[in-house]
């Protein structure tokens, strides 16, 4: 899911500085003082994330996590997912340096629909849709990042359908894996920590 | 803090599992023998990149030397076009790109050997063959023995080789003390960002 560097044109590139800086300022305003370590611990599950591996036929998808950090964190995923991918690409060359910011948005803003969309399943408490919508959200998270690198290819010569159909397949055994992976991490939450998951809706 | 405490505790089973190591990059090697370039490709989980665009540029220029596509082993090899620093470069799917320097020496050293061993025994012997002055008995026999210890080089050096392509695919492996450094980094960041939210606070 990481854009290597020198893929894509300078125009996307600058569209996902643009994109990435307006989440980035959004997540850091939200961001108080209690977080930070919360923030810090879901960073670094998001870093090591990638490096587990699951293999599909002929080509290979790792883990992103998304969904859950969206869900937890809502905006601030932005500056946490941005860190994240910094470090991957600098300690791994996971994604290149100058994708990055178009890499972050493609990661980011997904979780961030995750957040909303959480929210939005659990106004009426109900058991299943609550684990539902936990699955559901780590399923969005890589749909929609799939869908949002294809879109970065367009430009590329890779035409969109095509590409999006090629992503979209690969990934979806990992989108399975997240969405029971994110539904365990919510249940498990509500047991320990509920206050996590029903924070209000800052706007 | 304990729900943080379990899922450090997590992260850190989870980094080691030994299967639990690889992920993302496609990788690509190349290496330069007698007149050819063999280069290999494949994803940083060993899995081959197959059916993908190779392209070879002078890298001093950047023009476009010659391009092709990885067979199903993930291999390409091709004729050496020219003496110069050549740049190689794999575009595999899904935006995946990566590219292998080769110097020029390297380059040079392939097309030296060429020039030597480009005539096989046979040929050579049976060219001399015809001139069977004294004065040139001495060089076929010279030409011979050149053959015959470049071949026997040629086997003792291609198991190195392939113990050298070995170490560099081991290098391109995240390893556990860059995963530490970044999580490292990670909680510093934090850190910094505790300190600063705590200043400004008071």
């Amino acid at each position: 899911m990481h854009i290597s560097e020198g893929v894509l044109s300078a125009s996307v590139l600058v569209t996902g500085v643009i994109l990435t800086a307006g989440g980035v300022s959004l997540g850091l305003k939200k961001m108080d003082y209690e977080r930070i370590p919360e923030v810090a611990v879901l960073t670094s599950a998001f870093f090591v994330a990638s490096l587990i591996h699951i293999p599909i036929g002929p080509s290979s998808a790792h883990l992103v996590l998304n969904g859950l950090m969206g869900l937890l964190l809502g905006w601030i995923a932005f500056p946490a997912i941005l860190v994240g991918l910094a470090l991957q690409a600098l300690l791994f060359q996971f994604g290149g340096l100058t994708s990055l910011c178009v890499n972050a948005f493609n990661m980011a803003f997904p979780a961030v629909v995750s957040f909303y969309l959480f929210r939005l399943f659990n106004r009426r408490y109900n058991r299943y849709t609550f684990i539902f919508s936990g699955f559901l959200c780590g399923v969005i998270g890589i749909l929609g990042s799939a869908l949002l690198v294809a879109i970065s290819l367009v430009t590329t010569g890779e035409a969109f359908l095509t590409a999006a159909k090629l992503i979209v397949i690969a990934h979806l055994p990992v989108m399975i894996i997240e969405g029971v992976i994110t539904a365990a991490a919510v249940v498990s939450l509500n047991k320990v920590r509920p206050e996590l998951l029903t924070r209000k809706v800052k706007i | 803090m304990d729900i943080m405490k379990s899922i450090l505790i997590g992260l850190v089973v989870l980094i080691l599992l030994p299967s639990a190591t690889l992920a993302h990059k496609v990788n690509l090697f190349a290496y330069a023998d007698n007149g050819m370039v063999y280069t290999e490709s494949y994803f940083s989980d060993g899995r081959k990149v197959m059916n993908s665009t190779v392209e070879v540029f002078d890298a001093k220029n950047n023009k476009l030397l010659l391009t092709g596509k990885t067979d199903k082993n993930g291999e390409f090899s091709f004729k050496i076009p020219q003496a110069n620093v050549l740049r190689i470069v794999l575009t595999a799917s899904m935006g995946h790109k990566n590219e292998y320097l080769l110097s020029k020496d390297e380059v040079k050293d392939a097309l030296g050997m060429v020039s030597a061993s480009e005539k096989s025994l046979p040929e050579s012997v049976e060219r001399e063959k015809k001139e069977t002055s004294p004065k040139n008995m001495t060089q076929i026999y010279d030409n011979q023995l050149k053959f015959f210890i470049e071949q026997a080089v040629e086997k003792k050096t291609a198991p190195i080789m392939r113990k050298l392509i070995k170490i560099e695919k081991q290098i391109q492996k995240p390893s556990l003390q860059e995963i530490l450094g970044g999580i490292g980094y990670i909680l510093g960041l934090m850190g910094i960002g505790i300190y600063f939210k705590h200043r400004f606070k008071h």
